[in-house]
């Protein structure tokens, strides 16, 4: 009778056997016990068998429902590519004007908040769900943002400068309340980060409307 | 070993690369529209690679959008060296690993084989054994050893490759990898 500890290293060497890394000594141990085993040799046949199978498993799985809008949806939102070959609008710009000057600190004060809000992650106040308020500042966040964007159409409004600061500016909030999104795609529940977004979006669009009131003096 | 190699795309024709090659060119000038044939002519492989990785099809629908959607931004940087589909598998296992990473930190992802008690469990095995029974069982498997066991059975990573993809040593892949089987083997058994 085999005794139940050399069974384990019975099928320890089966393992190793299938992942091809028998000691030439090793292989000739497990043949001799294959001889003498014929339970070993069906463990041996399963195995392979389901080896095969895991191997044979479609790599393909489609999902559920077209993930295509959705997906289109969120690449419109990216930045625009310009013809030579989607270059993202710089942030730091050489000129020196005090529109520009202006422009650039509002980049500064929104990489802070972006940095505030990943800092915040980190973090686990207790806090009550957010839903009502998530969506109240999302969509006052959407219409600031329109609105900006709406100026920045308006032939000669603004300089080519600001706009291609406040176009990488929109890009960085965009990066960032996607990360939380993602985050709490994953994390539903979690109230904490549902009131991070809600306050990031109330944040960006206090700012957008504060460059919007700005906008007549620059 | 060599076995499924991660190459990505069922299209290896010579047209389809044509054909794909020329979509790459215009999603990178913008082409949304060559873009999203680009996706679906890839959304299952790379959606299987979530799927399996994640365990949630929430998470593996988020995962895939994601994965497309840092496909799009980097575009810029394909050079067309490798296949477009092998470039975005490659851009999928690694955002399925930081995803994994960052999912539990404190859970222990490379735990001493122990035997017995962790066995995911199965529905009773029908023979054959079904595509349905033995998802469910690999699905099931801890974390740690499923990664590395879908990498080397599944995307056709050798334990050198997944060593340098995940930052463990090739003999702790060895080990998972022989872990996970034995478990599989548990859970199809019962």
């Amino acid at each position: 009778m085999t005794h139940p500890t050399d069974r384990v290293q019975d099928e320890d060497l089966l393992y190793a056997w299938s992942e091809e890394e028998l000691s030439a000594e090793e292989a000739m141990r497990l043949r001799r016990m294959l001889a003498d085993d014929p339970e070993l040799g069906r463990e041996r046949d399963a195995i392979e068998e389901l080896r095969d199978e895991v191997r044979s498993l479609p790599r393909g799985v489609e999902p559920g429902r077209d993930l295509w809008p959705g997906l289109k949806a969120r690449l419109q939102d990216e930045p625009r590519r310009s013809r030579s070959r989607g270059r993202i609008l710089p942030f730091r710009l050489p000129a020196a004007s005090p529109a520009v000057r202006w422009a650039t600190a509002l980049a500064a004060v929104l990489v802070m908040a972006v940095g505030l809000t990943l800092a915040l992650r980190m973090e686990s106040p207790a806090a009550n769900p957010a839903g009502a308020a998530l969506a109240a500042s999302e969509a006052e966040y959407l219409e600031a943002r329109r609105e900006v964007l709406a100026q920045l159409d308006e032939p000669g409004a603004w300089s080519s400068e600001v706009v291609a600061v406040v176009n990488a500016n929109l890009e960085v909030v965009d990066r960032s309340v996607r990360e939380v999104e993602v985050d709490l795609a994953r994390n539903a529940d979690d109230p904490h980060l549902r009131l991070v977004l809600a306050d990031r979006y109330r944040s960006q669009a206090e700012l957008l409307r504060n460059l919007q009131r700005r906008s007549a003096g620059i | 070993m060599t076995h499924n190699r991660p190459a990505t795309s069922d299209s290896t024709a010579a047209d389809d690369s044509v054909t794909e090659r020329g979509e790459v060119r215009r999603a990178r000038d913008g082409d949304l529209a060559a873009f999203e044939s680009l996706y679906r002519r890839h959304v299952g492989r790379i959606h299987g690679l979530c799927l399996r990785f994640s365990g949630n099809p929430a998470q593996a629908e988020e995962l895939t959008q994601e994965v497309f959607l840092q496909a799009w931004r980097k575009l810029e940087g394909f050079r067309g060296d490798s296949a477009f589909g092998t470039w975005l598998h490659r851009l999928a296992v690694n955002l399925n690993l930081q995803s994994l990473r960052g999912s539990d930190p404190d859970e222990e992802q490379y735990p001493e084989a122990e035997e017995g008690s962790e066995a995911p469990s199965a529905p009773p095995r029908r023979d054959p054994v079904s595509h349905v029974d033995l998802e469910r069982a690999v699905a099931e498997l801890p974390e740690g050893a499923r990664k590395l066991f879908l990498l080397y059975e599944l995307e056709g990573y050798t334990h050198d490759e997944i060593a340098s993809l995940t930052g463990v040593a090739p003999g702790t892949s060895r080990a998972q990898v022989f872990r996970a089987r034995k478990l599989l083997r548990k859970a199809m058994q019962r």
